[in-house]
């Protein structure tokens, strides 16, 4: 982020915007889930996989858009079984933003 | 230069708000496609759209398909903003109205240029524009006096009429001819003939009311449409016009006395066009054979 914005007062401003944020979006995830719609999941997975993206989480990313394409395809359990590795991306990339 | 923002994430939101300030444009950011769509009635809008494909609400796409509904000459240039490799968003953004599509996450350099572009884009419509309005003014006054073209006071002639057959309003229409013109002409030269056409454009503008139109119908010829509400006629009109049209004219030639001839129509319920300018024309024959400088009426036996 701080690339491409070449300042990183602003950087750390949006990042920690962004990890203020992402906990609600996964959370809606999560609820989607429980609810057994997959499209909403799954479209939900796509604002995370953009948000990601954004700040350079791209392993997050990757994991919002295999959820992503589950969703699309309508398969709840398929959603439900990658939720945990949504999670795990996010902690980690949670970590790596607060020690840089 | 102002650019609309349509994201709902919020740290896509700030990232491009950062960097559209960064890069001195005016950002005015939304979060969904329902608030964009206000945005974008508002006078002055944003002509500049970076629009996120998925959005509650309203989304990228409907709001494409929305905006390219409206009937404008001048509408936004849209920017579509989408995931990486989400190849059948950008074929159905692109379908749906959008002029060119960013992927997430943003290249700042890209996403720069993609703006250019539109910026490049949006002066070429501007120019367009302008150049169509200098047009329509072209095809419809004429050079000299700045009145209506021939063209466009019969046009107006049309609506005038219709219009007063719609309200039960009174139409008369006056046709004007210069008595005399050709010898001005051939005395003192065509340059003199047009200083005396100009001279009595503007008499004849000093008389006539802001619901009145005149038009160049002819070389010396003019057709002027008068309207009045229900129940009111257009009184002695027509004769102030010929009285202001007599007194000498200065030109470079020296004073020139100059005269009018007018035949007026009143429109009947069912008149037409050319029935009303017929029956104008016969009216200014009268005139002129009456011995020129008067009005005759048409319908009155008695002028």
């Amino acid at each position: 982020v701080a690339r491409l914005l070449g300042d990183e007062t602003l950087a750390r401003e949006i990042v920690a915007g962004f990890l203020t944020d992402m906990p609600v979006q996964i959370e809606r995830l999560k609820r989607h889930v429980a609810q057994g719609d997959a499209v909403a999941a799954g479209a939900q997975a796509h604002s995370i996989k953009g948000a990601a993206a954004n700040v350079g989480g791209m392993a997050l990313s990757a994991a919002a858009f295999e959820l992503e394409q589950a969703g699309r395809a309508g398969r709840v359990d398929a959603v439900a079984a990658l939720v945990p590795e949504l999670d795990r991306q996010f902690d980690r990339l949670k970590e790596a933003l607060e020690t840089s | 230069m102002k650019i609309l923002i349509a994201e709902d994430d919020l740290t896509s939101r700030r990232i491009l708000t950062a960097m559209l300030t960064k890069w001195g444009f005016n950002p005015v950011v939304t979060a969904d496609g329902n608030a964009a769509w206000a945005e974008l009635q508002q006078t002055d809008a944003p002509k500049l759209v970076l629009l996120d494909r998925n959005m509650p609400g309203l989304d990228g796409l409907e709001l494409c398909r929305r905006l390219r509904k409206v009937e404008s000459s001048d509408p936004p240039y849209v920017v579509l903003l989408t995931g990486l490799g989400a190849k059948d968003d950008i074929v159905q953004g692109l379908d749906a109205g959008a002029n060119d599509y960013v992927t997430k996450p943003y290249d700042s350099e890209e996403l720069q240029a993609r703006i250019r572009v539109g910026q490049r884009m949006l002066e070429l419509q501007a120019r367009l524009l302008e150049a169509r309005n200098a047009l329509e003014h072209l095809a419809m006054y004429d050079s000299l006096t700045g009145l209506f073209n021939r063209r466009a006071i019969l046009e107006r002639l049309a609506q005038e009429i219709s219009r007063a057959k719609r309200e039960d309003g009174n139409l008369s229409v006056g046709m004007l001819d210069i008595d005399h013109f050709k010898n001005v002409n051939d005395a003192c030269g065509h340059q003199v003939g047009d200083e005396v056409l100009i001279a009595f454009t503007e008499r004849i503008r000093a008389q006539l009311r802001a619901y009145d139109c005149v038009g160049r119908y002819g070389g010396e010829e003019f057709l002027a449409i008068t309207a009045s509400p229900r129940g009111r006629v257009e009184g002695d009109l027509y004769e102030r016009l010929r009285a202001n049209v007599a007194g000498p004219i200065p030109t470079r030639a020296g004073p020139i006395f100059i005269t009018v001839s007018i035949g007026v129509a009143r429109s009947t319920g069912a008149s037409t066009v050319d029935e009303l300018l017929a029956a104008a024309d016969v009216a200014l024959y009268q005139a002129k054979a009456a011995g020129r400088n008067r009005v005759v009426f048409a319908d009155r036996s008695d002028t």
